[in-house]
């Protein structure tokens, strides 16, 4: 007997459709009202044209019993990614390309006779090294001379906080966790330097476009929407935009973490050591997913990842993780996704009714958890108590690999350095005795060279 | 937030592109035009960035 469909609830703001699962299956309606729209995209060739570039997540037909109501038109099968992820837990190097395959989409569907209405961040995904567009009812019938209704929203998701990353500082780009539908653009333009009015490319679609909404709000009907945009016109727009997005540059400082693989205390032996348990853990695992949690720029990651598991390598520091992304693209590697997520205060339920963006649990659990050179920070700089620590790792996962970092480590002498001991129960033994009111010590190995120890633990059933 | 219940940014984001759509699309109809024109020389490589192509 097939369980009642579950309608996925980000995707309630367009009348156009949305998403549901079923018996484990997502599913997309497509609704009676999008029916001229839809036609247009498969006849126009622009669907296809998306699908051939990457650039559209692809889709099978689905059997139309799975209706949802009267106005359904026809259900279609979205292809699975593995996992979804937001604007707030992306890099300067992520965002940027999902503008500019954003804006790229907006060209080639110009070229069809059609427009994206909407032109939102949470649109874009990641597929291996290449973002990728998901919602396939973003698009419909371009009239002649109507300029782009997505212009505003652009600028808001995508330009605000790209610039503010790379004029006034990387972390703006946190705002986006509380504006979730992008920065208003006159906050942006105030957080802005002075200097940026200068800029030429930038000003116009910023400063200029902010200063525009706060004359004209409220104007209403008084202002004469009659007026039209020739082709050309908007072609101009969009390639002022590109050169825009692509100029605009975010260059990683010397973050706390970004040198961490060559500070680190390990001798080559010690590491080689840790890698082969590790790869040699996973190869007995075989997890299908593995969430490896303070990832830095992922060397680890990578063990999970090429033995064929999707691994989402968290990290807080958004140099790692553009560095991480970086190499992802150029490399062109798979199966590993790059995210910021400070552990501390993880991402939490966003949006109406708390439903429309999942917080990091409600998108787990991950067959494999990783937590390597990981909770001295969190016991120590973050005073969270080790048995609170093992009830969250619990929650992310089945299975652990954690890396116990003693005391006498030179690392947590760092972190002792400026702070009153006040941890008693940061011992291997309180460590063991803290973890396992959750999991089972499978298999414990003390890494060579080192005074540190990896755990293999399973959660109670 | 209450006090821009009532107020449409839209409004002044609809009115910008139209100013900009001249300029820009004043600047892109030279820089294509330009493109063109190089493209007619002998040994030059189109490096036309046309999502469509």
């Amino acid at each position: 007997m097939s369980s009642p469909a579950r309608q996925i609830a980000g995707s309630f703001r367009d009348p156009s459709g949305f998403l549901f699962q079923q018996d484990g299956t997502l599913y997309r309606q497509i609704n009676d009202s999008y029916a001229a729209d839809w036609q247009l995209l498969q006849a126009s060739g622009l669907l296809q044209a998306l699908h051939t570039r990457g650039w559209l997540v692809s889709h099978e037909a689905a059997p139309p019993e799975l209706a949802q109501g009267e106005s359904a038109l026809a259900i279609i099968q979205p292809r699975r990614l593995p996992f979804i992820s937001y604007p707030y837990e992306w890099s300067f190097a992520q965002l940027k390309d999902a503008a500019l395959l954003t804006l790229d989409i907006q060209r080639l569907a110009l070229k069809h006779g059609m427009t994206l209405k909407d032109a939102s961040a949470y649109n874009v995904q990641w597929d291996d090294h290449r973002p990728i567009f998901i919602d396939t009812l973003s698009f419909t019938a371009c009239q002649e001379g109507e300029p782009w209704v997505a212009y505003r929203q652009f600028c808001q998701h995508f330009l605000a906080p790209l610039a503010l990353m790379a004029r006034t500082d990387c972390r703006c780009a946190q705002m986006l966790r509380i504006h979730l539908d992008g920065i208003p653009l006159d906050f942006a333009s105030r957080l802005m330097p002075r200097s940026s009015w200068l800029n030429p490319r930038l000003a116009p679609h910023l400063h200029l476009h902010a200063w525009f909404q706060n004359r004209y709000a409220g104007s209403g009907d008084k202002t004469d929407k009659g007026r039209r945009m020739p082709r050309h016109a908007l072609a101009g727009l969009l390639d002022s935009l590109r050169t825009l997005i692509h100029s605009l540059k975010w260059k990683p400082g010397n973050t706390e973490w970004d040198d961490y693989y060559t500070e680190t205390n390990y001798s080559a032996n010690a590491r080689a050591h840790k890698e082969r348990i590790i790869a040699d853990l996973l190869q007995r695992l075989k997890p299908g997913t593995v969430w490896d949690l303070g990832a830095n720029r992922g060397d680890f990651s990578r063990l999970a990842s090429q033995q064929g598991a999707f691994t989402v390598a968290f990290d807080i520091d958004p140099s790692c993780v553009h560095r991480n992304w970086r190499q992802i693209r150029d490399q062109q590697e798979t199966r590993l996704l790059p995210l910021i997520q400070d552990l501390a205060n993880p991402s939490p339920s966003l949006g109406w009714h708390h439903q429309e963006r999942f917080s990091l649990l409600e998108r787990g659990p991950a067959d494999v958890v990783m937590a390597l050179a990981l909770i001295h920070h969190l016991a120590i700089s973050n005073n969270v108590p080790l048995t609170k620590l093992a009830s969250f790792f619990a929650d992310c996962g089945p299975e652990l690999i954690i890396e116990f970092v003693p005391k006498q480590d030179s690392q947590v002498q760092r972190l002792l350095a400026s702070r009153n001991d006040i941890f008693p129960d940061y011992t291997a033994a309180g460590f063991e005795t803290a973890f396992q009111a959750c999991f089972t010590i499978q298999e414990k190995v003390e890494i060579d060279d080192s005074e540190r120890t990896l755990y293999h633990l399973k959660r109670h059933a | 937030m209450f006090f821009l219940a009532y107020l449409d940014p839209g409004t002044g984001s609809y009115l910008l592109q139209l100013v900009l759509g001249l300029i820009f699309g004043t600047l892109f109809f030279l820089k294509m035009f330009w493109r063109r024109l190089l493209g007619l020389l002998p040994g030059h490589k189109n490096d036309n960035e046309d999502p469509d192509s």
